[in-house]
């Protein structure tokens, strides 16, 4: 609310309409922004603790500057028509290098090293999961990324897959 | 409603946007998904969850969406949650590469932080869906529970995949 627009009457009857213009206006005008004001903090709920639901914890991103750990990071073809069971594997030999992580393409890179290496029914089966693959290498989190990924080939036995690696003190596939 | 400070999987499940299939988009439905999936995998686990621990982060696409580890024992498990992007059928309207699964299981040889110890790993391609609940549970408990070989975890996945009529690449391996 406005006090000055509810006197505007006020102020066309000359000089002491205009001082009542001026002093109620600001009277009723400053009243309304603290009475507004207290209604709006009496509105408010009391902050209540809210439950919590007991997920896992998150892990510790943070450099770990004391683990004498290099950077690695692998791209391999996996799966039963890698070798006989689901854990077999085919792949270029993985990138370490003892303290520059790796950028997202040497892992590109090395998928294409890797791609190298299979026969040509082992790449069909996998066109789809290289592709996936390789487009997250590129998209990836914003600050890089530690751990694994792995990207199946659906409906398949044996665990048909294309995976990518990711190891050291912080995350590789920066920039 | 959910009310209590430990959310229990009937409550999640009573959740109105269960089974959170927008989760791809929807951060709330993401959110709820993995306290699905860590709740369930406690709930399967037991007091055998006391000895895992999460080592590497869940991802916001789903890949992981669990990822834990028995560091004594050198066994993990970890959870990938896909979503049917291709709208393709769901089994058993389709079957093996043409058709939706909400389960599909595999052995991995993995890697602790270190990037050196190996870890013997159980990997499940994933999607909520609670008809697959016996054998997820029955894979998880052989896996993280019984600590069962690696051939014997490959074999018990075998009798799955055959059971839901998954594409087997060794029956058509002549032109190779």
């Amino acid at each position: 609310m406005n006090g000055f627009v509810l006197l505007a009457p006020a102020a066309a009857g000359g000089p002491p309409g205009w001082i009542l213009w001026a002093v109620g206006g600001t009277v009723i005008t400053v009243g309304t922004i603290l009475l507004g004001k207290e209604v709006l903090e009496a509105t408010r709920a009391d902050p209540v603790p809210t439950t919590r639901a007991p997920a896992i914890p998150r892990t510790d991103g943070r450099v770990c500057e004391t683990c004498a750990r290099p950077y690695s990071i692998t791209v391999h073809a996996q799966g039963i028509d890698c070798g006989g069971t689901p854990s077999s594997t085919i792949g270029a030999p993985g990138l370490v290098n003892p303290s520059v992580p790796f950028p997202a393409a040497s892992g590109v890179a090395l998928s294409n090293v890797t791609w190298g290496m299979l026969a040509r029914r082992q790449r069909d089966i996998r066109i789809s999961a290289k592709a996936r693959l390789e487009r997250w290498i590129l998209a990836r989190p914003p600050g890089g990324f530690l751990g694994k990924q792995t990207f199946s080939v659906p409906g398949v036995q044996g665990g048909i897959r294309y995976d990518t690696d990711s190891y050291g003190i912080s995350p590789n596939y920066i920039a | 409603m959910m009310d209590s400070t430990q959310y229990s999987l009937d409550e999640i499940r009573q959740h109105p946007k269960f089974p959170f299939d927008d989760w791809p988009k929807d951060d709330i439905s993401f959110l709820m998904a993995e306290l699905y999936w860590s709740e369930l995998i406690r709930s399967i686990l037991g007091d055998e969850m006391n000895h895992y621990t999460p080592l590497f982060d869940t991802q916001r696409d789903g890949n992981p969406i669990l990822d834990i580890t028995n560091q004594t024992a050198l066994r993990g498990l970890r959870l990938l949650m896909i979503e049917n992007e291709e709208n393709k059928p769901l089994y058993p309207q389709k079957t093996g590469m043409e058709a939706f699964y909400g389960l599909q299981p595999f052995t991995n040889i993995s890697r602790l932080p270190d990037g050196e110890t190996s870890v013997y790993e159980l990997v499940m391609v994933v999607s909520i869906d609670e008809r697959y609940l016996s054998y997820f549970e029955y894979l998880v408990r052989l896996h993280c529970c019984d600590y069962v070989s690696i051939e014997q975890m490959d074999k018990a996945i075998a009798v799955y995949e055959t059971k839901f009529e998954f594409f087997d690449p060794n029956a058509d391996l002549s032109e190779d």
